[in-house]
């Protein structure tokens, strides 16, 4: 008898021990919900009525906006925001949104309220408290400002909104006047005035840029995008990867979301997740790193901003899995992920020059479950979070030299981040 | 009451039609879900999805005896959601055991059930829902591909991939009494 078959024919029992477990005991949960909320009528569906072709050309009118209003509120908002601008940067240095800062605090959420943790003394100070469930903190790149979102338990966890404190958690306002899928991946902008979104719209991947009015800009029109990143040192520039014509790529726009062109298409079925993902800049935006997909092996490549000379970055290490690369501020350092060929196979951080030469240096406890990682803003450390099923969530401070490591104060869940202070 | 009434007692507006519809389907659907997402945190969270979902839309639903069907495809969307949401987490591994290139006996690894989670952790998301609806809903590929929207053709290249990496990860499994560490991306 062939393996084949006995896989196939294994396979169906096999999958039955491993989904089984326990009646889901969150029924009520969701009867809670639905009894709250009227289904869709059924005159709703339009393609009952019309067909779809239709519809999608279809335009709503909108009369026409008095423009001159417009304009003149903008001239004086545009004062108004100049001359307080002019006045808040004569009292507070910040950072530029790139390259070495000092070290700040590091946020995190622990029991549904956010935290912000003091690296050198391991103690943590809580900033936001309530009943609700704050999660998934980050602070703006110049520091000042601090992100968040709530979750609201009514809605079944399903929903978010975006709220913006200062950094110390006073003066706290929501920011999106609609909320947001809860697993989007929310993220500052460079110029630390909005906040990206990336989220699930009738299951393509759209990108939103929101200021702190609420205000939404849909970045890079209808492309279906899962993931992006801003160009050092200007964040003029963004990098993305999307599906177009059933292939994965990456691709390059303005920060405006015009411009878009394509920089590395691949070939493979998109199924293959792996290949092109995790695509990252170097320090000074000059080139990318990514993931390339091989049948053996997942490999750290890097190419230059513009797409061209794409290679594999470390090309003598022991072909592996290895990838997820992290330029350090500083622009000396890139943190990676690898299996370690030590006998044992062990995962643990690895870091080498930006060039990609000299010694691959290990460093960390060795990962028996999730992690990920970034750098301090100094460069000096590498904060990451590790999780396994056994010993939960820590977060460690990692020497990239590869000295001894030390782990925070703290237990979270958070998704790295530290704020940057002026030198 | 047959489903088929449940089914028409629900879209009308009935809430405990629904809640029977429901209940009947929770377990078959969270096995799926964590089946595929391979965290049951996550799991719980699509199968939630789908089930206000299939209360909210059941009325766009024009035969009501593709019911499950239709059920099925609101929890594999919801995974899938919900996987590629959890992909753009910023930098964040799954570190499983990986095999070695060492070819072993593979009469006592195939019947090792950590063998084969190993093997489907290593699969993608789409992958493991082929494989989930096919081998553990016991849909036939043409529901598959109705299910997910997508092609037979495209189906039936989809679990030969995904069947094919199985196949490697098996038989290039270490004995489950001596796990080699490796890792995954997620």
């Amino acid at each position: 008898m062939t393996t084949p078959t006995r896989l196939e024919r294994t396979l169906p029992g096999i999958l039955d021990e491993l989904a089984a477990g326990p009646t889901p005991g969150y029924l009520d949960d969701v009867f809670a919900r639905t009894a709250r909320m009227r289904q869709r009528p059924g005159w709703a569906f339009p393609e009952r009525w019309l067909p779809m072709a239709d519809l999608t050309r279809s335009r709503a009118f909108a009369p026409a906006p008095p423009w001159r209003l417009i304009a003149l509120a903008l001239v004086v908002v545009a004062l108004v925001v100049g001359a307080l601008l002019y006045a808040g940067s004569r009292q507070l240095r910040v950072p530029p949104p790139f390259g070495p800062a000092k070290n700040g605090l590091i946020p995190y959420a622990a029991g549904g309220d956010i935290y912000i943790g003091d690296p050198v003394t391991g103690t943590g100070r809580l900033v936001v408290a309530g009943a609700e469930d704050d999660h998934d903190p980050g602070f703006s790149p110049d520091g000042t400002l601090l992100a968040l979102l709530r979750t609201d338990p009514a809605d079944c966890c399903m929903n978010s909104n975006i709220l913006v404190a200062r950094s110390d958690g006073s003066d706290l306002t929501t920011v999106t006047t609609s909320s947001f899928p809860t697993d989007s991946l929310v993220q500052w902008v460079p110029d630390s005035k909005h906040l990206a979104v990336l989220h699930t719209v009738d299951g393509f991947g759209r990108l939103d840029l929101v200021d702190l009015n609420g205000h939404v800009q849909r970045l890079a029109g209808d492309m279906d995008i899962d993931s992006y990143e801003y160009r050092p040192p200007l964040g003029n520039q963004i990098l993305f990867r999307a599906l177009v014509d059933g292939h994965r790529g990456l691709y390059q726009m303005d920060a405006d979301g015009t411009n878009i062109r394509p920089l590395l298409l691949s070939s493979l079925d998109p199924s293959l997740d792996m290949d092109l993902n995790s695509a990252t800049y170097a320090a000074d935006g000059s080139r990318i790193f990514f993931q390339r997909w091989t049948p053996d092996s997942i490999q750290l490549w890097v190419m230059n901003a513009d797409g061209s000379n794409p290679h594999r970055f470390v090309s003598d290490l022991v072909a592996g899995w290895e990838g997820l690369a992290a330029a350090s501020p500083d622009g000396r350092w890139v943190a990676f992920w690898r299996v370690i060929e030590d006998g044992r196979q062990t995962q643990r951080v690895s870091v080498v020059r930006a060039d990609g030469s000299g010694p691959v240096i290990q460093t960390g406890p060795e990962l028996k479950g999730n992690a990920s990682w970034g750098w301090a803003p100094d460069s000096s450390k590498i904060l990451m979070l590790a999780r396994d099923d056994v010993d939960g969530a820590h977060q460690y401070l990692l020497d990239p030299a590869g000295g001894p490591w030390t782990a925070t104060g703290w237990q979270s869940v958070t998704h790295p981040d530290w704020q940057r202070l002026a030198p | 009451v047959d489903q088929r009434g449940l089914v028409e007692r629900a879209r009308g507006g009935d809430h405990d039609a629904f809640t029977e519809l429901a209940r009947g389907a929770v377990t078959r659907l969270d096995r799926a879900a964590r089946l595929i997402l391979r965290d049951p945190e996550l799991a719980r969270d699509a199968v939630q999805e789908a089930l206000i979902r299939a209360w909210r839309d059941l009325r766009g639903l024009r035969d009501v005896d593709r019911f499950d069907a239709w059920l099925h495809r609101l929890t594999v969307n919801a995974c899938l959601d919900i996987a590629r949401h959890r992909r753009r987490r910023v930098i964040e591994v799954e570190l499983d055991p990986i095999d070695m290139p060492i070819v072993i006996d593979m009469a006592g690894a195939l019947a090792d059930r950590e063998t084969v989670d190993g093997a489907m952790r290593r699969l993608d998301e789409n992958g493991r829902a082929i494989v989930v609806l096919h081998y553990f809903l016991g849909m036939p590929l043409t529901d598959v591909a109705a299910t997910l929207g997508i092609p037979i053709g495209t189906v039936k290249s989809r679990l030969h991939r995904a069947l094919g990496e199985m196949r490697v990860a098996v038989e290039t499994e270490p004995p489950s009494s001596s796990p080699i560490p490796g890792g995954q991306v997620a």
